[in-house]
């Protein structure tokens, strides 16, 4: 027999044992949630703090989901799908504008092919490792090269190799450290060891590595899943030829023309409309984030993410193809539909009302969205 | 909440309960995890009904992420039993296993993480972007954990003399 894997996933719910829960069970349990809320309030603050401490210490540490933001350099193989606490827990810093360029730049090793840069920080430089043949089918029906490994290039003084870690899960195994030097200098490895769910003696082993570049500077790689099996040496060779050319600005395709006092962009990432469907993203954030190694991502607490994303047929979730703005109240978050792109403007952690969302999303000044000659340098 | 939304509402979970239900199931594995989890979502969007202009996708996204965490709240100590998958795939000594019982097996393999992105992409045909949005997790992570997933699911079938279909490209996760 054979089935697909949608056959596989319905077949499973056809043995449902009745519902117990009633809409009206449902609305009582909100209701005493609404009253116990109000009751908190009224107790003030230090009832609030115990209620929170409280629950913090009765879920337990747990690393995958308690961390807020993230060291970019761990590795996280088993990210979590529980969202950290999404609203910042620290005082803003003061604006502190970021140059958004790197001289990294592309280089081919055998079958493997390092950058371009996609995505710069305050703190570090993110490129891809594309496998010659390692495909990903995008959304829009057409293969895009899939990068089976992130070299990550931290500023000076920004990484520190005692957190190159990880716990790994079921199926993956990260193994102890190890001495690597690449080119002569000072480096650690891991291997990382995916484990077959049936045969455990099928196994596939991928090395990931710190090594320092320069004096006080660090970089990473750090493999994805699906990819090769990649030997030590192998990927001691793939970073030995991690170079630099002339300096590149990660650029965006529009200019702001409203942004919230405080407020400024803290990551930014352009890739070749080649390689991908979402061809650009902004991280917008209350002042800086506090340490230059934080990793930029979703999941960061209390930013505005801009996306701009190729094709409007992505999926099958409530998203319109209307042309013009369009934002959901309650859900911070805006969509703009502009010809064959999507640019989506998403706040995580309520720090940013609707109406400012809004605002921000009503004063973009497009440029050529499929031309990235065109697109501008990220001064805000 | 007038009158007019509280019947819109009750509408809503008359309609939406049993999918979401299910979809909470195959996430979790556990009929009564999911039940719980799927009430303890429309509670909340109770909550925040006429703030939500899409309950639809507000319940799936909150539905999955509950399923995935629910037994990791400390008020859930209660084990039902019965209804769960069966955590260790059973050997078919008989040979006349039912195929679907053979299926569940195969998918409780599948760690729940992985399981939650193959359900989101899979079975409500999300795209990577919007699945990475539901799960409030990168679009990488995504592709990392439904390759995984897939891998997992195929391989623990195949051991199963079950093949999974590889043949359409939204089927197909990575080749090389």
């Amino acid at each position: 027999m054979s089935y697909r894997i949608d056959e596989v996933l319905r077949s499973v719910q056809d043995t449902a044992p009745p519902i117990h829960t009633t809409a009206d069970e449902i609305i009582g349990r909100a209701q005493k949630t609404r009253t116990r809320r109000r009751a908190a309030a009224g107790a003030g603050l230090a009832a609030c703090l115990a209620v929170a401490v409280t629950a913090v210490t009765q879920l337990g540490p747990d690393p995958a989901t308690t961390g807020g933001a993230q060291t970019a350099a761990q590795p996280r193989p088993a990210a979590s799908f529980s969202a950290p606490p999404a609203a910042p827990t620290e005082a803003p810093l003061p604006v502190k504008k970021i140059d958004f360029s790197t001289g990294l730049t592309q280089y081919q090793v055998g079958k493997y092919q390092v950058g371009p840069a996609i995505k710069v920080t305050d703190g570090y430089t993110e490129l891809p490792v594309y496998y010659e043949g390692a495909t990903w089918p995008g959304d829009d029906g057409t293969d895009y090269p899939y990068a089976v490994a992130t070299i990550t290039v931290y500023d000076q003084d920004v990484f520190d190799p005692t957190t190159f870690g990880g716990a790994g899960d079921t199926t993956l195994t990260i193994g102890p450290e190890y001495p690597a030097p690449v080119g002569g200098r000072e480096g650690i490895g891991r291997d990382w060891t995916y484990t077959s769910p049936v045969d455990a003696t099928k196994k596939q082993v991928v090395a990931a590595l710190a090594w320092k570049y320069a004096d006080s500077a660090w970089a990473t790689f750090l493999p994805n899943y699906g990819g090769p099996s990649l030997p030590r040496a192998e990927a001691v060779k793939i970073v030995a030829g991690l170079k630099t050319a002339a300096t590149r600005d990660l650029k965006v395709p529009y200019r702001l023309g409203y942004l919230p006092k405080g407020w400024q962009a803290v990551a930014v990432e352009q890739t070749a409309a080649k390689t991908t469907t979402a061809v650009s993203a902004v991280f917008l954030h209350q002042g800086p984030v506090a340490d230059p190694a934080t990793r930029i991502d979703e999941v960061l607490p209390g930013h505005l993410k801009i996306s701009v994303t190729r094709g409007l047929n992505p999926g099958k979730a409530d998203y319109t193809d209307k042309e013009g703005l369009h934002c959901t109240p309650g859900r911070e978050s805006c969509t703009i539909i502009r010809g064959d792109y999507r640019i989506g403007l998403d706040g995580y952690g309520g720090t940013l009302s609707d109406a400012e969302i809004k605002r921000i999303a009503e004063g973009l000044q497009f440029t050529d969205l499929a031309d990235q000659k065109a697109w501008a340098k990220v001064t805000f | 909440m007038d009158a007019e939304d509280a019947d819109n509402f009750r509408e809503f979970v008359r309609s939406r309960f049993e999918r979401l239900r299910a979809l909470a199931y195959v996430t979790c594995g556990d009929w009564q995890t999911a039940e719980d989890a799927v009430a303890a979502t429309l509670a909340k969007l109770y909550l925040r009904w006429d703030k939500v202009n899409s309950p639809d996708a507000y319940a799936r996204s909150m539905v999955v992420r509950a399923a995935i965490g629910e037994k990791r709240r400390p008020w859930r100590r209660e084990r039902s039993s019965g209804d769960a998958l069966p955590e260790v795939a059973l050997a078919d000594h008989a040979g006349d296993v039912d195929e679907r019982l053979r299926l569940r097996a195969a998918l409780s393999r599948v760690p729940k993480r992985q399981r939650a992105v193959l359900v989101l992409r899979f079975l409500e045909g999300l795209s990577v972007e919007e699945t990475a949005e539901a799960l409030k997790c990168r679009p990488g992570t995504v592709k990392s954990q439904s390759a995984r997933g897939l891998d997992t699911l195929r391989a623990v079938l195949a051991a199963e003399d079950i093949m999974l279909h590889d043949d359409e490209r939204n089927h197909r996760v990575l080749s090389h």
